[in-house]
């Protein structure tokens, strides 16, 4: 099991979060998490890349605990993180926001250009304006450039937080193939989102979570056809 | 006066104003991109000028050495203040403390050295362009040196994997963290390094100017108006800025009268404020431009 | 957050420490009693009286030690040329050391409380002006030797001020270069052009000179006044050198004036004729400068030991024994002191030597003084006005440099050489 997560306690600003929370996510797998606004989804994520701390429970990646680590540290072990809300250096280029996803192993530069070259191929559009500050682009620019730049630390798992917030429908279609595309190579995604239709359809297996608490596990086609989850995040 | 004259003023307004330029840069990069609170900054260069006079006069070490050693000293104290004074990024704190430790640094200054004004006594070589215009040999060089390694720097900070590195963490330090950057270490040698910048316009400063312990106070001042002025965040701009600042003193001084000086400059740079309040080289909706 | 607390403690605590080893002097002081000052002196020993004191507090340390020191050894030359006692009792000079404004005041609070009630000022005379408040309340006699005329605003029973003024200086000084204007430039003073040059610091010496230059016509072409903190001299030498004048008048302290000489001699200006307002021009920091730069420079004093031998009577032997003493040549704050001390001596002739610890005495017999020009080796003579300023210490000296030494070369009667205006390499 690539990542796996137990028992999983969030406490913030005396607020208790995440409540008991567990989900695995195997090889080559693509999970997504579903769930309304203020669910804590977000949390999930942030606490597990390392930006919060963590109250109570473990987290293991590729057999290893890595609850409690900087974020600096987990990134570099192949956990990767899409932040919400875009999150790029605004004053940096493009290009720039995708070199610094290459940090780590920056003074290997041939596979440095060799991953450039891999990101370009899946998001064209961005290598004719790489030299653009980032916060030049549009929304869904941003959001491609964001993933790229996740691309760039080689993850062994892609965790990406909320990536249709507030972009336009056919702008979120592209992105979902986009994700579909990179699980279909090989890269593990972790994926949490308010638009449940588009990732379950997605999705290897699905959690569903509310209120801080998982409340449901199971294929991405089992939870579409859920009648509860028809109801109340489906719009039926 | 005649055009000679003038251009004469306005030659070594440059010399000077490139001094000038150099340490608004240290001081935009350090309060306005790495945001460190840090009101010892006069006093570190006023410090660095007394090193420079300490290694020189006193030791009689030659210039390489002096130069090293007080870039050496001034890495030192910028890693010290960071891991103690600075260690968090608390304003509040940091405006107590940095202005705790320039009161120490003044008064060790003052106790070493006494009070008494401190001089290279150097005299400089003049370059003569025409009989009436000369710069001096040190003041130039210092320009042109000041030039260079503010272009280096930059370069340093767009080219280079560190310098990306220092830009994202200022620019967003939690995500820096996520694609695997050591935000607090990147942090630390920013600050040490600007810290040498520090040291090296102190050095070049104490080749022109005679240093008492409130040296500081004035070098405070004309920074913060400096940066100010052309926006903080923006080094490029600071330096220019500093240029302009001395040739327009030295315009001030030499048309109406060194009377005037200070009343006129500080009287512009309320105007800048009131006309341009995010500074000169500033676009509007990059208010707070990152580097 | 307690690491950072404990840090910022630990900081505070080393500022105030700096701090009180810097200015906060004696802590245990109290005001003095002034109604039941404690006796001066010791207890008498074998019926011999004890000594009398008569405390200076000078800058002894700091940016001004040399004069400091010049005082003090002035001031110690002067009693042993009267070896140590006048009729009969001994006399003993108390120095402490005051390099700033606070602790001048508070080392004169601890040497009244050990007893001392005759004062003589230190060099720069810096808290002179709180003394004038403060002696008649505490019933101690002071001789200021400081040249700011306003230093009394009224009469004083305790307070003298035996300097010159500081408006005679200007003045004097002025008139001096209309004098060389006509002897050696061949100028009247309407036809004479003057540059003065200054740090507002020293407004007040330059303001007399502008006021007598109006007075007589002379064309004041340049007249600079430039920030304390005014670090770049070009814009004003490049104005120097592009202006027509005869004479420069430069009144600037030591680091503004070591700057600006630096730069014209960087740039190869020489002005014509340079006439200085004293003050930097008199120091060692300046003959330091190397005599390129300081060779033919003027600049207006006190009287100062380079005055003609039989211009006041002890001069010669006062600057003999004292290269032979201390190594140097006097400086004119020497002299002051030196001079200073024996107006005291004069004043304790006129006192039975039982009578010295009654101050009110001294202050009488000192009031009562008066001697003309040229009687005392200051040259300097003493009658008080109502408020106790000297009206008889207006003559100064202009003095040239030469080869790394001071020479009294105005007016006549006090000249030792011939002046050389223009200076030529």
């Amino acid at each position: 099991m690539l990542l796996t997560i137990n028992n999983l306690d969030v406490t913030l600003g005396g607020l208790q979060i995440l409540q008991d929370v567990s989900l695995h996510v195997d090889e080559g797998e693509l999970v997504v998490v579903v769930g309304a606004n203020g669910t804590g989804k977000s949390t999930l994520l942030r606490s597990i890349s390392g930006m919060n701390p963590i109250a109570g429970g473990e987290i293991l990646f590729c057999g290893e605990k890595i609850t409690g680590l900087p974020s600096s540290l987990i990134a570099r072990k192949g956990l990767c993180m899409v932040p919400e809300g875009r999150q790029l250096f605004p004053e940096l280029s493009a290009r720039d926001n995708l070199l610094i996803g290459a940090y780590p192993y920056r003074k290997d530069k041939a596979r440095v250009q060799k991953n450039l070259d891999f990101a370009y191929q899946m998001f064209p559009a961005i290598r004719k304006y790489e030299d653009r500050m980032a916060n030049t682009f549009s929304g869904g620019e941003q959001q491609m450039i964001s993933i790229a730049r996740g691309l760039m630390s080689e993850p062994k798992l892609m965790m990406i937080d909320e990536m249709s917030l507030g972009l336009a429908p056919m702008i979120i279609a592209d992105l979902f193939k986009v994700i579909k595309r990179l699980n279909a190579q090989g890269i593990s995604i972790l994926l949490v989102e308010q638009n449940a239709r588009q990732a379950l359809r997605i999705a290897d297996r699905a959690y569903v979570m509310e209120n801080g608490r998982m409340v449901m596990e199971g294929s991405g086609k089992e939870l579409l056809e859920n009648e509860h989850v028809k109801v109340a995040y489906l719009g039926m | 006066m005649g055009v000679s004259a003038y251009i004469n003023i306005i030659l070594n307004g440059i010399c000077v104003g490139g001094m000038y330029g150099l340490m608004s840069s240290a001081f935009t990069f350090q309060v306005g991109s790495l945001r460190m609170v840090n009101f010892t900054y006069g006093a570190c260069i006023m410090l660095s000028m007394y090193l420079t006079f300490f290694f020189i006069r006193m030791v009689n070490a030659p210039v390489i050495l002096a130069a090293l050693g007080v870039i050496v000293i001034n890495f030192a104290i910028g890693w010290l203040m960071r891991k103690t004074l600075l260690k968090r990024i608390d304003e509040g704190m940091n405006i107590l403390t940095t202005m705790g430790l320039q009161l120490v640094i003044m008064n060790l200054v003052l106790f070493f050295f006494t009070s008494y004004p401190r001089d290279l006594a150097v005299f400089e070589k003049r370059i003569y362009f025409t009989p009436k215009i000369s710069v001096g040999i040190i003041q130039l060089a210092c320009f042109v040196m000041a030039g260079v390694i503010l272009v280096s720097f930059q370069l340093f900070l767009n080219k280079t994997w560190t310098g990306r590195a220092i830009r994202a963490v200022v620019q967003n330090r939690d995500v820096a963290g996520l694609m695997g950057i050591n935000s607090e270490r990147t942090l630390d040698l920013a600050f040490s390094l600007s810290f040498i910048l520090i040291g090296v316009a102190g050095m070049m400063l104490m080749t022109m100017f005679t240093v008492e312990p409130n040296f500081g106070d004035y070098i405070t001042l004309i920074g913060f108006v400096i940066c100010i002025t052309a926006g903080l965040n923006n080094l490029t701009g600071a330096f220019i800025t500093g240029v302009l600042v001395g040739v327009l003193s030295a315009l001030i001084s030499g048309v109406l009268g060194t009377a005037y000086h200070d009343p006129m400059l500080f009287g512009l740079f309320v105007v800048v404020l009131l006309v341009r309040p995010y500074g000169l080289f500033n676009k509007r909706k990059n208010a707070v431009r990152n580097i | 957050m307690s690491k950072a607390k404990r840090i910022l403690a630990v900081l505070l605590s080393a500022c105030l420490a700096t701090g009180l080893f810097y200015g906060c002097g004696d802590e245990g002081a109290t005001q003095p009693d002034a109604a039941n000052p404690p006796a001066a002196g010791g207890s008498a020993e074998d019926g011999e009286l004890p000594p009398l004191k008569i405390g200076m507090v000078t800058q002894l340390t700091g940016p001004n030690a040399f004069g400091g020191h010049e005082y003090q050894y002035g001031a110690e030359m002067a009693l042993e040329h009267v070896g140590g006692e006048i009729n009969g009792r001994k006399i003993e000079m108390v120095f402490a050391d005051g390099p700033t404004q606070d602790a001048t005041l508070s080392e004169f609070e601890r040497l009244y409380n050990d007893g001392v009630r005759v004062f003589i000022s230190g060099y720069g005379c810096i808290a002179d002006r709180t003394f004038a408040t403060m002696a008649d309340d505490m019933q101690a006699l002071y001789l200021s030797l400081a040249w700011d005329a306003d230093l009394l605003q009224g009469p004083s029973t305790y307070f003298f001020r035996g300097g010159a003024n500081v408006d005679d200086f200007s003045r004097g000084a002025m008139m001096q270069a209309i004098d060389i204007g006509k002897t050696f430039l061949g100028k009247d003073a309407k036809d004479l052009k003057v540059a003065l040059l200054y740090t507002t610091r020293l407004q007040h010496v330059a303001n007399p000179m502008l006021e007598t230059a109006e007075a007589n016509g002379v064309q004041v072409v340049i007249n600079e006044g430039y920030p304390d903190t005014n670090k770049d001299f070009m814009p004003i030498i490049t104005k120097l050198q592009n202006t027509d004048y005869d004479i420069l008048i430069p009144i600037q302290g030591t680091p503004d004036g070591t700057l600006f000489l630096k730069k014209i001699h960087e740039l190869n200006y020489r002005p014509k004729v340079i006439l200085a307002g004293g003050i930097f021009y008199d120091t060692p920091n300046f003959s330091d400068l190397g005599n390129e730069i300081t060779n033919g420079i003027l600049t207006q004093s006190y009287t100062n030991p380079s005055i003609s031998e039989d211009a006041a009577p002890g001069i010669t032997k006062f600057k003999e024994d004292f290269e032979a003493e201390y190594g140097h040549k006097p400086l004119a704050h020497a002299l002051q002191a030196y001079g200073g001390m024996n107006v005291y001596f004069e004043c304790l002739k006129k006192v039975d030597p039982k009578d010295w610890d009654d101050t009110a005495k001294l202050a009488a017999a000192m009031k009562s003084l008066d001697f003309e020009e040229g009687k005392l080796p200051w040259y300097w003579g003493i009658k008080w006005d109502e408020f106790n300023s000297n009206t008889r210490a207006g003559q100064m000296v202009i003095s040239e440099w030469m080869d790394g030494d001071m020479y009294a070369v105005y007016p006549d009667f006090l000249r030792t050489k011939d002046p050389v205006i223009p200076w030529e390499q």
